[in-house]
């Protein structure tokens, strides 16, 4: 054996011996978190590892940046072969994988060439990305971690730098009988003076290329791009639940008397792999409501913050591992130790308002490209405040005083719910008399003189269809979606359960709602308590009678009609183009379209319960929006949520322009009908 | 020596409820129950001062004392559930207390017994109105007493400087020591939300039954009345100038009255 493969051979164990270490040690850490069941599903779970990770579907939304992303991406798979040949090389003494045949070889050299020429320019056009463009969305980075970036950058030019120099100079010297696939390194041969260049000078750049791959490996474990490694699993380990169902944990075992994420240690490996796995690029923070309003929350520094925090107590976790620390064990921490061990996410990590913040529109969960769950994560810190410690925005606890007292939230006397519907002769749903569907009108159709009128136009539609449908009456109760949002899971899980009882009493097997938080939650929510119908929601339903000529709406009378996008029924159930072709029904033209609709819609501000609490940081979100409506030239918006007609119609109102009409996507139909 | 702290609450029908008449009696079908607004206010600030006794080395029992019917015990527990430790209930299913002379003879008997160092009320029961039970508690224990209490605040181990609300916007200020009587305005603080593990906690703490002393009722009542119904409204719709000429027209044709 030859110094050169003895060598080569002490590098790679030392190399690989540290960082199994350092990888190993973040593994533990992350298996010692509580659990969660992610293993099921393997042929969904390739499906959307194909999607996100071979395919980049997220990051192609922003072409330039996602198309460096994939070269680098690709790149690196290529590569990673040209550096496994690499390390053969050193082990054997200068074998190359002439095992896979002259073709077989030609294309591996051909494509390792191609990728070195790509991934370099993908690297220059990322430096000037960052250098001179400077996105938005990165521009609040930590100097630490834009000089991360940049020498990670760095490291990646280095890498194809060195390996198409040591090619050059096996082309340039004769002794590459491939040198015809290799065209880049082949022209980079010109460039060493005439005669063969030294063995000495090809050995440095061989070494240092290894060097580089090496160093790179050994840096990830301590920066951000540790992403490299986990990335691709935390999207194999995503969530296939609808997006929009929460998890229901046991409130009724008694020997659990904890819930929520109180601790770090509370927070599931899941939600530990999510921090590894951000790699700050600061998409989610694009069309977060909070962020551009400038609040406190952040996505992307939950994203970090959680690391740091995970990163912080690391050491305790390991030493008492993934058991909870007992007296003699509390005994034994030092006083810093203690502290950090006992440290509360909130206010510990983050502040109260920073949780409170949330609006629960999942833009950030939409946005990122590695299917991170930041609302989940918020939503049980919430839980961890409002069920350990009875701790919430004082206006949360009226709210929940309503809730609880009369199932609405602006504390109507429930005896009175849907009596106007009554009056006007709407039938009681009954079991056996061929009812279509129950309407289930939700707490703004039945006490929101405003979301009543939206109702009433539903109605309208129903009954000029010849629809024959029934309505709870006070016998409806508030499903328990708002409470649950915000933290509220024990007063959430009792209405769930008194609402469900109901339904099944009636044997309902078909909803249609009008709220797009009943839909969500009577449609993905209720079936994890055995709640099994299907349920509608007006925009789709109306959309369908318009399609099937059961109504035909009189259209062309109002032009220029802007839509809204409600989270709930967009992002969080992908219902984009009914409520659209709704309106080119009406208007008899495509609407017009804000900047920031569909995935990208702009969250009212209303969601995750922040309807009843006070917006006191920051401007105000449905201000925003509004600006964006009056920007957007139209004369009337549509909303298919009771929540967004408020915020809409307030955020108009507050810039005087009440002469922009706000109208339910029903109200514009029933209006049209002859 | 451990200090105790007496709460009075009552349950009484949530002010949003609609209340209707079943023949002579009132009909209690739709109504709900919820602990006396007022009495929360009493109950958390009970709590506070508990907590902060508690810091200062003290050991502090809070006793909530209800009269009321059997249903009235779901206001004893959830004031349990916020921190509240154990429950006198005075039981009263034939509504023999029916006014302050009667009711505060009972809760006063209890509180006799109890030796509270403090006791809180709300100033008043939104059902009744009558704003005097807990003042006359507390001239039948001889402690004095402060009504409409909105702020609170411990100068020494046994006294306090305590602001009362009268009219205009003006704060009586006022020292006094303990044994006391205060009741509590809206201002005064917000009742917290139950965690739950105090809801769960609430569930194990004692409520003593006891029956209803022989008590004197001043009156008796004799009926009730509900408020006249709300006239029929008419919404005019359409153009302003359309709108006023109905206007018009409906005053002076239907209205009679232009």
């Amino acid at each position: 054996m030859t110094v050169f493969q003895i060598s080569t051979i002490t590098l790679l164990v030392l190399s690989f011996g540290i960082f199994s270490l350092s990888f190993g040690r973040i593994v533990r850490i992350i298996s010692l978190a509580k659990p969660r069941n992610r293993f099921r599903d393997f042929l969904k779970r390739a499906f959307v590892f194909n999607e996100h990770v071979l395919l980049h579907k997220k990051m192609f939304r922003q072409f330039v940046p996602g198309l460096l992303h994939f070269i680098i991406f690709w790149g690196f798979v290529i590569l990673t072969a040209g550096t496994m040949e690499w390390m053969y090389y050193g082990i054997t003494g200068g074998q190359h994988f002439h095992f896979l045949g002259h073709t077989g070889y030609a294309a591996f050299s051909f494509a390792e060439d191609l990728f070195n020429f790509l991934v370099f320019l993908a690297v220059a056009a990322a430096f000037y990305r960052r250098i001179v463009i400077k996105p938005k969305r990165m521009a609040d980075n930590s100097f630490k971690s834009k000089a991360d970036a940049y020498f990670i950058l760095s490291l990646i030019w280095g890498l194809v730098i060195t390996n198409l120099l040591t090619h050059s100079i096996s082309i340039h010297n004769g002794t590459d009988e491939f040198a015809a696939y290799q065209p880049i390194a082949a022209a980079l041969a010109q460039i060493w003076p005439q005669g063969p260049v030294s063995e000495n000078v090809y050995l440095f750049f061989w070494w240092a290329h290894l060097a580089i791959v090496l160093g790179f490996l050994n840096f990830l474990p301590y920066s951000k791009h540790f992403h490299v490694i986990v990335a691709a699993p935390n999207v194999w380990f995503s969530k296939l639940e609808p997006r929009g169902q929460l998890s229901f944990p046991n409130l009724e075992d008694e020997t659990i008397t904890k819930f929520g994420a109180e601790k770090v240690n509370d927070l599931s490996w899941k939600n530990l792999l999510d921090s590894y796995a951000c790699t700050e690029c600061g998409r989610c923070n694009e069309f977060c409501p909070t962020t551009t309003t400038g609040k406190e929350l952040r996505p992307k520094t939950l994203m970090i913050n959680l690391r740091a925090a995970v990163t912080e107590q690391a050491p305790i976790s390991l030493a008492l591992n993934g058991k909870v620390a007992d007296e003699a064990a509390l005994a034994k921490m030092s006083p810093e130790q203690r502290a950090c061990y006992e440290k509360e996410l909130v206010p510990g990590t983050f502040s109260d308002q920073f949780i409170w913040d949330c609006t629960t529109c999942g833009a950030c969960v939409e946005a990122c490209p590695v299917l991170i769950d930041h609302v989940d994560a918020i939503v049980d810190m919430r839980r961890a405040l409002v069920l350990n410690k009875g701790s919430n925005p004082e206006e949360a606890t009226t709210a929940f005083r309503n809730f609880e007292t009369v199932s609405n939230p602006w504390g109507f006397n429930e005896s009175t719910r849907q009596e106007w519907l009554t009056e006007k002769g709407v039938p009681h749903y009954e079991a056996d008399q061929n009812f279509e569907f129950l309407y289930y009108i939700g707490c703004a159709g039945s006490f929101d003189d405003r979301n009543k009128k939206v109702v009433d136009s539903v109605v309208k539609i129903l009954q000029s269809a010849n629809v024959k449908f029934g309505i709870l009456g006070k016998e409806e109760k508030c499903n328990g979606e708002t409470v649950r949002r915000m933290g509220n899971e024990y007063l959430g899980q009792q209405m769930m359960k008194a609402n469900k009882e109901t339904l099944e009493k009636y044997k309902v097997s078909k909803i249609l709602t009008s709220c797009p938080h009943c839909f969500n939650t009577l449609k993905n929510e209720y079936p994890e308590i055995g709640g099994s119908w299907e349920v509608i929601h007006h925009s789709e339903y109306i959309n369908e009678l318009i399609a099937a000529g059961r109504i035909k709406p009189d259209g062309g009378k109002m032009k220029n009609v802007t839509y809204h996008d409600s989270c709930y029924i967009g992002r969080y159930n992908k219902i984009y183009d009914e409520p659209r072709e709704i309106i080119e029904a009406v208007t008899k033209e495509k609407p017009i379209e804000m900047e920031r609709s569909k995935e990208k819609g702009f969250c009212c501000g209303a969601g995750g319960g922040r309807m009843w609490m006070e917006e006191k940081t920051g401007t105000r979100i449905n201000v925003n929006r509004a600006e964006e409506v009056i920007a957007s030239k139209a004369e009337t918006v549509c909303v298919a949520c009771p929540f967004c007609m408020t915020m809409v119609t307030d955020g108009l109102k507050s810039k005087a322009r009440e002469d922009i009409k706000v109208r339910d996507i029903s109200e514009i139909v029933a209006e049209a009908l002859p | 020596m451990a200090l105790k702290i007496g709460v009075l609450l009552k349950h009484v029908p949530d002010t949003n409820s609609r209340i209707q008449l079943k023949g002579e009696m009132i009909d209690e079908t739709d109504i709900k129950y919820v602990i006396n607004p007022y009495d929360e206010f009493a109950i958390e600030e009970a709590i506070k001062t508990k907590d902060l006794w508690v810091k200062g080395g003290e050991q502090v029992e809070i006793v909530g004392i209800c009269l009321g019917p059997t249903a009235a015990q779901k206001s004893l527990r959830d004031a349990f559930a916020v921190g509240v430790d154990r429950g006198i209930h005075i039981l009263d299913n034939d509504k023999k207390a029916i006014d302050a002379r009667s009711v505060s003879q009972a809760l006063a008997k209890v509180c006799a017994e109890e030796k509270f160092n403090l006791i809180f009320a709300g100033k008043q029961a939104v059902d009744t109105d009558a704003h005097a039970v807990a003042q006359m508690v507390a001239e039948r224990l001889k402690m004095p007493h402060i009504a409409v209490v909105s702020k609170c605040e411990w100068t020494g181990a046994t006294s306090a400087k305590v602001e009362r609300d009268i009219e205009g916007g003006m704060k009586e200020i006022y020292t006094v020591k303990m044994p006391a009587l205060l009741t509590a305005n809206k201002g005064l603080n917000k009742m917290r939300l139950a965690s739950l593990p105090g809801i769960r906690a609430a569930s194990k703490k004692e409520i003593k039954e006891v029956p209803l002393p022989e008590v004197k009722a001043g009156y008796k009542v004799k009926g009730w009345s509900l408020p006249p119904e709300r006239g029929k409204v008419k919404l005019i719709e359409g153009e302003p100038e359309k709108q006023a000429a109905e206007l018009v027209r409906l005053l002076h044709e239907e209205a009679k009255v232009v």
